[in-house]
């Protein structure tokens, strides 16, 4: 069995109308395809987009209060009994991720970058999500009291990475509301400046539900409908 | 207008899926079997499992359904080469159940007496519809003790039948926990008729080898005092009768444990991996991924990581636990995947680690080469090395394959004392 990325047509764009034209003579579109490929390359490349996705990411964890020493605490599915099959999203609980960026090459501006991810279930009426940039490292061990255990153990300032700035950034980079489950789009173009300009350390996000009696359910990435399904598309261009 | 377009067309030319960096490709050499000087090839046709005694010099393998003998011995020289006259055993199974075939799962060696265990199992019936009671249950022993001190190996007890152990399954082995003081056995079954699900048990042994009687020890006493082997050869005959008369009176040995039905280990193959941790702490493959099972823990008693596969087939894991690092090394059998999974006290940590495969993976869990810092496991012809650091971690550079041509690789294990991998061969190489 070969392994295949499984579609998504999340990042796709169509091409612009007008680039091919209808050919009214049988060589007509060859030299269109000829004469653009000239210009192509007397053409230097202007942007360059690149997709991250959570298989890229070496730092992902799920902490729950409820549990407090698990790293992935995703989803009871029996009493006592937890799986990695879905993110349950709900207050006193977060998903972790970092993606690393670090391979935009240097001298470049930051144009644009969005995060995609689906939500597949959500509690009644709108939901919120907050999504927040992550102070200081977290690791090995990661979970809702520790932001590592290994090599030695280190406490969050406040558990579940609630500190103001001291665990989390002060204000949310976005409050995605969601009417419904589905594919969500978050603009997180200038927190992917302030790390890729050093600004701030590159620690990842953290998403949050934090109204009460909140839920929403996304997609895993430890499990096939949502692997890969984490997507960070940066572009990019030469200042 | 065509500027515009030239633009736009550039640009989606510019839109690239780079190679995941957390999934890693291993750079693979094949290297000629001269060369890997450590490596040796056991006569082992139809193998499906091996197993080696640092202590005991013996090497064992366990066939396929279609081999005349269910286990093949081999006594090593000194510098862990097979020596003299290969020994020959068939396991006992009862003539009723003929012409099902049975084979063996697993091999294990005691690792200070000459005791060698063994966890076999007999094909399903082929009747259609089947019998809603399988004649197995009746008789069919799924845990075999040899003590390779006699003459010719002698079966001295054997135990593990009936409805609550599964028949006809493909993959489990047992394990012992670090002072053998626990005997761990995979595909434990639930349900009456129909399989409502599987799980893992405990057998708690005496320092002899054999399963104890009467109440498990209190899970913080330190394990009773190793018996040298003469000792417990005496002592045995009296023991085994202890035991069997336990066994007629319908009394439980081995102060037998087993986890309860769950998620975990809903379906079969439950236990193709074992890595014991503590007492009723565990990592074990279940049905669709790593199982923590935590019998001490209220809150979180079983937690299953779901290995991250793009599923074309539904898949089933298999794995090995490093016996130092918090590291678990898994494969997805038939998938060219290999995971490596670090964990806290037997909880997983972070995102695992995936190493893509030149080949798919065969049915056995991968092994750990400690002194040369790889993993390695068996698939199509081939068998394949991938090098770790001193965290674990998986790496690019070092890997390497292992031809062995016209077989699945399944047979397989590694000697730390000799620093010897014994790939089993259908026939010897020139």
């Amino acid at each position: 069995m070969t392994w295949t990325r499984p579609d998504s047509n999340w990042h796709e764009r169509p091409l612009p109308r007008g680039l091919f034209p209808r050919a009214r003579h049988p060589l007509s579109g060859a030299l269109v395809g000829i004469a653009l490929s000239l210009a192509i390359l007397a053409t230097p490349l202007q942007a360059r987009t690149i997709i991250l996705t959570d298989e890229d990411c070496e730092k992902m964890a799920f902490i729950s209060a409820e549990v407090p020493t698990l790293g992935w605490a995703c989803y009871e599915i029996a009493t006592a009994t937890f799986t990695t099959s879905v993110l349950e999203c709900a207050p006193n609980k977060a998903f972790l991720i970092r993606y690393p960026i670090d391979r935009i090459p240097a001298g470049q501006k930051i144009v644009k970058a969005e995060l995609g991810f689906t939500t597949t279930l959500q509690g009644a009426g709108a939901q919120r999500l907050h999504l927040r940039r992550i102070v200081g490292e977290w690791g090995v061990g990661v979970c809702w009291l520790y932001r590592s255990q290994r090599p030695k153990k280190v406490e969050w300032t406040q558990a579940g990475a609630r500190g103001v700035s001291t665990d989390r950034a002060t204000r949310p980079s976005s409050i995605i509301r969601s009417a419904a489950a589905g594919d969500k789009v978050v603009n997180v173009t200038e927190d992917v400046e302030l790390w890729y300009t050093g600004a701030t350390p590159n620690q990842g996000w953290m998403l949050t539900v934090e109204d009460q009696d909140g839920y929403i359910r996304l997609n895993s990435p430890l499990w096939p409908p949502g692997r890969s399904n984490w997507k960070l598309r940066i572009t990019y261009e030469p200042e | 207008m065509v500027r515009i377009a030239m633009a736009a067309f550039s640009a989606s030319l510019a839109t690239a899926f780079l190679a995941p960096a957390a999934d890693i490709a291993p750079r693979f050499t094949n290297v000629e079997p001269p060369k890997a000087e450590y490596l040796v090839h056991v006569l082992a046709p139809q193998a499906r499992c091996l197993a080696v005694s640092d202590t005991l010099g013996w090497i064992a393998a366990g066939h396929k359904a279609a081999h005349p003998a269910q286990i093949t011995l081999y006594k090593l020289d000194p510098q862990g080469k097979p020596t003299g006259a290969p020994i020959a055993i068939k396991t006992p199974v009862p003539a009723y159940l003929t012409p099902r075939n049975h084979y063996v799962l697993g091999l294990l060696f005691h690792p200070r007496l000459p005791l060698l265990y063994v966890w076999q199992d007999v094909e399903a019936s082929k009747a259609d519809p089947p019998p809603p009671e399988d004649p197995a249950w009746k008789e069919f022993d799924h845990l075999l003790i040899y003590n390779l001190a006699a003459t010719v190996p002698e079966l001295v007890f054997a135990t593990a039948r009936g409805k609550g152990f599964c028949i006809g399954v493909g993959a489990g082995g047992p394990a012992f926990d670090a002072d053998a003081s626990r005997l761990y056995v995979p595909n434990l079954r639930f349900g009456d008729k129909v399989l409502d699900g599987s799980g893992i048990g405990i057998y708690h042994l005496e320092p002899d080898g054999l399963p104890m009687l009467g109440e498990a020890p209190a899970a913080d006493k330190p394990p009773a005092s190793p018996v040298d082997a003469q000792k417990a050869a005496a002592d045995r005959p009296a023991r085994v009768a202890a035991l069997r008369a336990a066994l007629a009176a319908n009394k439980p040995i081995g102060a037998f444990w087993y986890t309860p039905i769950n998620y975990g280990f809903y379906a079969i193959p439950s236990g193709a991996g074992i890595h014991p941790l503590g007492p009723k702490l565990f990592i074990a493959q279940g049905t669709i991924g790593i199982v923590t099972w935590d019998e001490g823990s209220r809150r979180v008693r079983t937690h299953v990581l779901l290995m991250p596969t793009n599923m074309q087939a539904y898949y089933v894991t298999r794995l090995v636990g490093h016996p130092v690092l918090p590291v678990i090394f898994s494969t997805a059998a038939g998938y060219e995947f290999l995971y490596r999974v670090e964990h806290i006290d037997g909880q997983p940590t972070l995102a695992p680690q995936v190493a893509r495969l030149p080949k798919y993976t065969v049915n056995a869990p991968p092994i750990v080469l400690t002194r040369r810092k790889l993993v390695g496991v068996g698939g199509p012809g081939v068998f394949m090395l991938v090098a770790f650091d001193a965290n674990g971690k998986l790496k690019e550079e070092g890997a390497l394959t292992l031809d062995v041509p016209g077989q699945e690789v399944d047979g397989y294990a590694y000697s730390e004392k000799l620093d010897r991998l014994y790939l089993a061969v259908e026939k010897l190489p020139k």
